[in-house]
């Protein structure tokens, strides 16, 4: 089974990593055969795995002869809009798949679902598909797929990193957006407040514009306590998070999120590698960390339970333990690669085979 | 009246079928009213899609316009391509290119002069050193810097008879991945330098610090890539013909950072100095430390002082500070800017690294030599003679105030229609070696720059040249020099005269000026940078990542 990837040149090299994983999954495993396009030079390399053809197709009219010299049986849309606008001309005889990897431009995304030019939706996140339900009254117009965040549990697993490292650690792996910013250094400016001996770090962000990381370092500049322990990690390469992962665990930090953010992702992997996360109750964090992990979860806008659950994750060694084993134990459960990657493949299936009503 | 049965039967289900229709039409009309809401809806975003198809439809046509204009323009600038093209023929066909050449090539076959010999002698139309900015670029020229003699470094020189204009021809990003891989595959190279600077690119008559020690590594065999200033990306790049440098524009450096920083190199140590609190810097600088390098954060003025004098409009304080508290260590050029850099980094590792001697500067002539202690009493000043730094108030009334004494003054930038005591004289922009001559009469050199945080956080290079050359110093106030030997400040044009006597007359100890300069060379410099890159290994837990995964 040909599929044709079609992916925004701004895509992060997180998102592009994580997309990657699932179609090199897809590649080795079922004998499928991902391709992935650019319609506009990448803003940045990626890496894409082995088995992975790229396509570099700058003129809308290179679209047409490569849908006509190599025919695919879907294509799946990620996170952008141009390419629907060739194929109104180019007009693609076979399922067109939309897939949303993180929630931005939803606005968009419903007005185009008013008149939808895509067979299938794929989205990673149940408060997305709430929200969906709710906008279009129960029934979305075209089948929608919950493929939820995965990682290779093999990969990403705890581990140990020796490190000359007297702080603890508190990194803040999210979507790298100045809204999501705002949100955060406040926060970390009031956690780090009771805790001198921790370190507060922020990546991801690459992409942003020079005023928006002025404008970072100016807010952190005017904090009390985070100006002498924040560091902004523009790009990590992401087959070293394990590392650094372990890095924050070991040290006896954690993994903060946000109001602001929207992919679950961050929190799998670090779930994986048995890291402690904190994360608001809101939205899907409430749905993810249930049971044991909920000890991780605080009031949104209430400082003092966030302050509280901050202190007490870090400083109750036997709390830390559990939350490692149980957020471990719930990835293996439902966000492992194998397992993920094998009902998105039945989906993909579905729809190159049959009618897009019967998705 | 009785009805029968039947009529009642009749009646009832004559009611029963009001009663159904009534509530159907209930329910049509409530449908009705939904339909109708819909339908509005639906024309509102149907309004909504025709207002954004039509500025989709106006934004095309603006675009078919500009690819139009783009079209014509790529039209004649390919027609002056051609006609440059058809003019370098010509040139590079011509009698006087060829013996160029030949020229070119017998000198660098026959002649076997070091590259740092080489060099002094470009600069020979250097003007006076100075640690300020230098003054804003020239027009833009290619500057071809000599080779590297073959006893000097390790990796083999370029092709001597490859001419330069054919290596601009590569791409530049092509020419940043062979200088990385060339210093990545020779065993002979242990450390790589990239010195991201503000300054203009290496030329012979531009001496601040970044450029000092950038070539001093050069000279010690450590490869650099040298980022320095450009205001338009039209400007050419200087091919640099030293194996050991790459000189890149700041806007290519900035496009290569994330190539650079993941770039292995083999294993060699890997140093990223930042001679300027530049936004590229602070949002680099943890990229380099994840990826295994040394960072340092090089403070050689009072950014912040230019910034309120609006001489420096594009300093952001909070960079700085994020740089002090995220590299490495912090070198500062004076004790006034290490005690600030403290301030804002506590805890963090600040060194003095105060500017020092290009011992290349003195002639031979004057080398070990003292100033006259007698004779005619001319004072010298050689560096930048614009009234933002100098103080010509003050000068102009000491020489008011002593008419027998001659001051001779050096440099460029001198503001216009000045009123001047004809006891000083404007000598204009001088070569080092000229300065090396003229100053053979001087008794004193002088250092009248205007007093204040700036200055007080100002290491001149212009002192260790003076004394270099034998002369004692006096200067208005300049708290970093104030210990220095042989150094006299004054705070007004009365203390200033009355400094200047006791300077010219004051007896000099060449034992003492040697001892002092003998510590404070840029080799000296170099060689703490370098040793406080080593002590900065994987002391950095970010660093720990990656020996962890190395691990």
């Amino acid at each position: 089974m040909r599929i044709l990837y079609l992916v925004p040149p701004s895509l992060s090299d997180h998102d592009a990593a994580r997309l990657g994983l699932r179609l090199s999954w897809l590649a080795a495993n079922r004998g499928a055969s991902p391709h992935v396009g650019f319609l506009s030079p990448p803003d940045r390399e990626a890496a894409w795995p082995a088995g992975i053809q790229v396509h570099l197709l700058t003129e809308p009219w290179e679209l047409g002869t490569l849908l006509n010299e190599c025919p695919f049986n879907l294509i799946v849309v990620v996170d952008w809009h141009r390419p629907y606008l060739l194929f109104e001309q180019a007009n693609p005889p076979v399922a067109i798949i939309h897939e949303m990897i993180a929630n931005r431009d939803l606005e968009t995304v419903l007005d185009l679902l008013g008149d939808p030019p895509m067979d299938a939706m794929v989205i990673q996140s149940p408060y997305l598909h709430s929200m969906l339900a709710a906008h279009f009254n129960k029934r979305a117009p075209v089948p929608v797929c919950l493929v939820p965040p995965c990682v290779p549990t093999d990969t990403f697993r705890p581990g140990s990193v020796q490190v000359p490292a007297q702080r603890r650690i508190v990194l803040w792996s999210g979507s790298p957006e100045r809204r999501g910013w705002l949100d955060f250094v406040p926060l970390a400016d009031e956690l780090a407040r009771g805790h001198d001996d921790c370190e507060f770090w922020v990546i991801g962000g690459q992409s942003i514009s020079d005023q928006a990381g002025s404008h970072l370092l100016r807010q952190v500049d005017g904090t009390l306590t985070l100006k002498h322990r924040f560091r902004w990690i523009q790009q990590f390469d992401y087959w070293r998070l394990p590392s650094l992962l372990a890095l924050v665990s070991g040290s006896g930090g954690l993994v903060l999120a946000t109001g602001q953010e929207d992919s679950l992702a961050p929190i799998v992997e670090a779930l994986a590698c048995g890291c402690p996360v904190m994360a608001p109750r809101q939205r899907d964090y409430e749905q993810a960390l249930g049971g044991q992990l909920a000890a991780g979860l605080y009031e949104p806008d209430a400082v003092q339970d966030a302050t509280a659950v901050f202190g007490r994750m870090l400083d109750e060694r036997g709390l830390r333990l559990d939350l490692a084993a149980a957020g471990r134990r719930l990835v293996e459960a439902r966000y492992d690669l194998n397992m993920v990657a094998r009902a998105y493949l039945e989906f993909l299936v579905k729809c190159a085979c049959e009618p897009p009503s019967a998705c | 009246m009785e009805h029968s049965p039947r009529w009642a039967r009749f009646r009832w289900a004559q009611e029963e079928a009001l009663a159904d229709a009534q509530s159907r039409l209930a329910r049509m009309e409530s449908g009705l009213v939904s339909l109708q809401q819909k339908v509005d809806a639906l024309t509102g975003r149907v309004d909504a899609l025709t207002g954004r198809v039509d500025a989709q439809a106006h934004l095309m046509t603006e675009t078919a316009d500009r690819i139009g204009q783009l079209a014509n323009g790529l039209g004649e600038l390919t027609r002056q391509l051609d006609q440059v093209a058809q003019g370098l023929h010509e040139v590079r066909s011509s009698g006087p290119w060829r013996w160029f050449l030949r020229l070119r090539r017998f000198r660098q076959e026959c002649l076997h002069e070091t590259w740092a010999q080489r060099r002094s002698y470009l600069r020979g139309a250097a003007a006076q050193s100075s640690d300020r900015e230098p003054a804003p670029p020239p027009p833009p020229v290619e500057v071809t810097l000599p080779e590297a003699s073959a006893t000097e470094v390790s990796m083999p020189a370029p092709a001597p008879d490859v001419p330069f204009e054919q290596r601009v021809d590569v791409p530049f990003e092509q020419r940043v991945d062979a200088f990385l891989d060339r210093v990545a595959g020779d065993p002979a190279i242990e450390r790589f330098v990239v010195m991201f600077s503000s300054t203009v690119h290496l030329r012979p008559d531009v001496g601040n610090r970044p450029n000092r020690i950038t070539e001093t590594l050069i000279k010690q065999g450590v490869p650099v890539i040298y980022s320095y200033w450009r205001w338009f990306d039209t400007e050419p790049i200087p091919v640099d013909e030293h194996p050991l440098l790459l000189q890149s524009p700041v806007d290519k450096t900035v496009a290569m950072m994330e190539r650079i920083a993941r770039h292995p190199l083999g294993g060699k140590q890997r140093v990223f100095i930042a001679s300027i609190p530049h936004l590229a810097c602070a949002r680099w600088v943890n990229v380099f430390n994840a990826s295994g390098w040394v960072t340092l954060y090089e403070c050689r003025d009072d950014w912040d002082g230019f910034y309120r004098a609006g001489a420096a409009p594009w300093y952001q304080r909070c960079v700085e500070g994020y740089l002090v508290n995220n590299c490495d260590a912090t070198l500062c050029t004076a004790r006034a800017l290490q005690d600030k850099m403290r301030q804002m980094g506590p805890g963090r590792t600040v060194v003095l690294s105060p500017n020092a001697l290009d011992p290349g500067f003195v002639s031979a002539e004057n080398q070990g030599r003292t100033a006259p202690r007698d004779g005619d009493p001319i004072i010298g000043y050689f560096g930048h003679l614009s009234p933002q730094w100098f103080d010509w108030g003050i000068l102009t009334e000491a020489a008011r105030c002593e008419p027998t004494w001659r001051f001779e003054l050096i440099g460029r930038d001198a503001p216009e229609r000045l009123e001047l005591p004809p006891n000083i004289c404007l000598l204009g922009p001088r070569t080092p070696t000229e300065i090396n001559e003229i100053a053979r009469s001087w008794r004193v050199g002088l250092i009248p720059f205007k007093m204040g945080p700036l200055s007080d956080a100002v290491d001149p290079i212009k002192v260790y040249e003076y004394l270099a050359l034998g002369l004692p110093v006096v200067s208005l106030r300049m708290a970093q020099i104030a210990g220095y030997p042989y150094v006299l400040q004054a705070s007004d044009a009365q203390q200033l005269t009355e400094q200047l006597a006791v300077a010219m007359r004051l007896p000099l100890d060449r034992q003492v000026i040697d001892a002092f300069l003998e510590s404070n060379r840029w080799e000296d410099r170099v060689q703490q940078l370098l040793a406080l890159a080593d002590a900065s290994r994987e002391a950095d837990p970010l660093k720990g990542v990656m020996a962890g995964l190395s691990a």
